[in-house]
């Protein structure tokens, strides 16, 4: 299928007083209607910065991609101006952050942040657009969404206003979601609902959701594929089956034994070495060689290419690049 | 949560009287809160008490704030001359009433000034940051360098003496700190969560500022416009004792201490004694009220006030 979004060697690099240094390096996915994309790694790992690179949201003056092509249906975003790019934000490409908590301003009412995106991009009258958010929340499954909107945000719960970003990211039918974390602020009842909201808007809308999370429990419910991404690099990536039956990057089988298992002896959750290295002191070699436990002496020279072991199943290990193994 | 919420009137229009009842129900509880607080009740009660003074003024007055009455001269508070007369007869009382109207006046004007020229200077100075931001705050602190009396002075000189230049005066030294409050609550709020959702749905950078940083600012705002009318009042008073604000025989608190002044060593001490009780009453009103409202307004102590 014809990819919505597609990223190329995207590289985004931050300015700090202690240096210029590339928090993604070199990420590139893609991303079809109607498809969920995981994107998974532990903190630092660079997946909030490769979403906010696809909003052109980075930090002013200190963050800026500094290669790379990000496609939205063939056209290059980081060419758009920022007039563009307001037009494509909110109503193309939506995003749902991690903190429904304090994502809502607290001094206005539900209805009219609602209302502000509504009559931003399908340029309604205000009381059509006060309709349409009325709609948008009874589809998120807000009870009573008529009072809802005449409500301020402190007096919804943290599921509740979840469900309100989730309103605001739909209410002009985007056709990419970028979903940071949207569930890791929630206890774990409210986590599946949500995620089962966004699975039945998606089937609805054919929308392609782009999940980021650190959650694999979240990725094996909700996505088709995955791409595991580690020091600001991808690592692997494949689809979801693939990936949980047959992980081939030393990183991804870590993470994957870290989960607890439901069945067998087991005492202790294992868990990776070490920690991950400061984007200021990067490894020559492979980024994961010094917490490997395959490490071979080669890791500490070639930085390994990101090579197909099967189809649509890629990885970045000198243990699979058969030009290095032969 | 909000299934359990009662509409309670179904009568023509239920969503008007619910948002009624559920503002009312709101303004109320600030009430209450504030109420309990002794001192900032005075406070407001002074102040109504001298805005009310001020709209009456010219019905109250028992004479003609400018009326002379030369066999009257420098009495001393009488049946006839509650506060007693001045140099030239005037009714102490009369006059110091209308001076309120002026007083309210140039409270208003000067913070006007300083509110709608401060907040947006402090607003753009933080949230677009940069060599503009520096160059602003840079000259706001070029301002706060020079003690404000002496800075009031100087522009109202600069301006020639008069009521409207003190006005200005004034206003122009209560800009900085407008500036710098906005400033402060602009780099804290911008890096709140649902200012990133706002720009993540495409609103633009000038709504943001103005439709959700600048109302999340109020509050502290409210604080500051209570208190610099206090000292907008107070410094235009000080302007008008040192003869660089109203011209006489134009009735105004600070010019008639000037005029009084040296009547105070001959033993006629009422005609500074009461325009000096009128500045010093108006001016604890605002401080009082100030104080109450930031600590209404301010969630953190709500809570454990008593």
């Amino acid at each position: 299928m014809e990819p919505v979004l597609s990223i190329e060697k995207l590289e985004t690099e931050f300015r700090t007083d202690g240096g210029t240094f590339k928090t993604v390096d070199g990420v590139t996915f893609h991303v079809a209607a109607g498809e969920t994309l995981g994107v998974v790694g532990e903190s630092g790992c660079g997946k909030s910065v490769t979403s906010l690179s696809v909003m052109g949201l980075l930090p002013k003056k200190i963050g800026r991609v500094r290669e790379g092509v990000i496609r939205f249906h063939g056209q290059n975003l980081l060419e758009k101006s920022e007039k563009e790019m307001r037009a494509i934000r909110g109503n193309r490409i939506a995003m749902i952050f991690q903190e429904p908590m304090t994502s809502l301003n607290p001094v206005f009412k539900i209805g009219d942040q609602l209302a502000e995106s509504i009559s931003l991009h399908l340029k309604l009258r205000r009381r059509d657009a006060m309709r349409h958010a009325v709609e948008m929340l009874r589809k998120v499954g807000i009870p009573n969404p008529e009072l809802v909107v005449k409500e301020y945000p402190h007096q919804l719960s943290g599921g509740m206003r979840q469900r309100v970003m989730i309103a605001m990211a739909m209410s002009c039918n985007p056709e990419v979601l970028i979903a940071d974390e949207p569930t890791t602020a929630l206890d774990v009842t409210i986590q599946a609902q949500i995620l089962d909201l966004m699975r039945k808007l998606q089937e609805e809308e054919q929308t392609a959701i782009v999940l980021i999370t650190h959650d694999l429990g979240v990725v094996a419910e909700m996505c088709h594929r995955v791409v595991v991404m580690y020091a600001g690099q991808v690592v692997e990536e494949a689809d979801v089956d693939t990936l949980f039956e047959s992980p081939t990057h030393p990183y991804t089988q870590g993470l994957l034994a870290s989960l607890p298992q439901l069945v067998g002896d087991q005492n202790r959750l294992e868990s990776i070495p070490g920690i991950v290295p400061s984007p200021l002191d990067m490894p020559k070699g492979c980024r994961f060689a010094p917490r490997c436990k395959y490490r071979m002496d080669a890791c500490d020279q070639v930085q390994p290419e990101l090579v197909d072991v099967a189809s649509g199943h890629r990885c970045r290990c000198l243990l699979v690049d058969k030009e290095v193994t032969q | 949560m909000n299934s359990t919420q009662p509409v309670t009137e179904v009568v023509q229009d239920p969503e008007a009287i619910s948002a009624f009842r559920e503002g009312w129900f709101k303004f109320c509880q600030v009430m209450k809160l504030f109420l309990r607080n002794k001192l900032a009740t005075l406070g407001l009660v002074l102040i109504i008490a001298w805005t009310v003074v001020a709209v009456v003024a010219p019905l109250i007055a028992p004479y003609a704030p400018d009326a002379t009455e030369l066999d009257a001269k420098l009495q001393s508070p009488s049946a006839a001359h509650w506060f007693g007369t001045d140099q030239f007869g005037r009714d102490i009382l009369s006059r110091v009433l209308h001076a309120s109207q002026i007083s309210i006046w140039t409270g208003l004007i000067a913070v006007a000034i300083s509110f709608f020229i401060g907040v947006p200077l402090g607003g753009i100075a933080a949230y677009y940051g940069g060599w503009l931001g520096n160059l602003i705050m840079r000259i706001m602190d070029i301002f706060l360098a020079f003690p404000s009396l002496i800075l009031a002075m100087a522009i109202a000189a600069a301006m020639g003496p008069g009521l409207i230049s003190a006005m200005i005066a004034v206003g122009i030294v209560g800009i900085p700190e407008f500036a710098r409050l906005m400033y402060s609550q602009t780099i804290y709020l911008k890096e709140r969560e649902f200012v990133e959702a706002s720009l993540s749905i495409g609103v633009r950078n000038r709504t943001i500022l103005m439709r959700h940083i600048f109302p999340n600012a109020l509050a502290p705002l409210l604080v500051r416009i209570t208190l610099g009318m206090g000292f907008a009042i107070l410094t235009a008073a000080s302007l008008s004792f040192l003869g660089l604000g109203v011209k006489p025989p134009l009735a105004e608190w600070g010019a008639m201490i000037s005029d009084g002044r040296e009547y105070i060593i001959t033993g006629e001490w009422w005609i500074v004694t009461f325009p000096g009780l009128a500045i010093a009453t108006t001016i604890l009103g605002f401080n009082l009220l100030g104080d109450g409202l930031r600590d209404v307004l301010d969630p953190r102590l709500r809570t454990s006030r008593k």
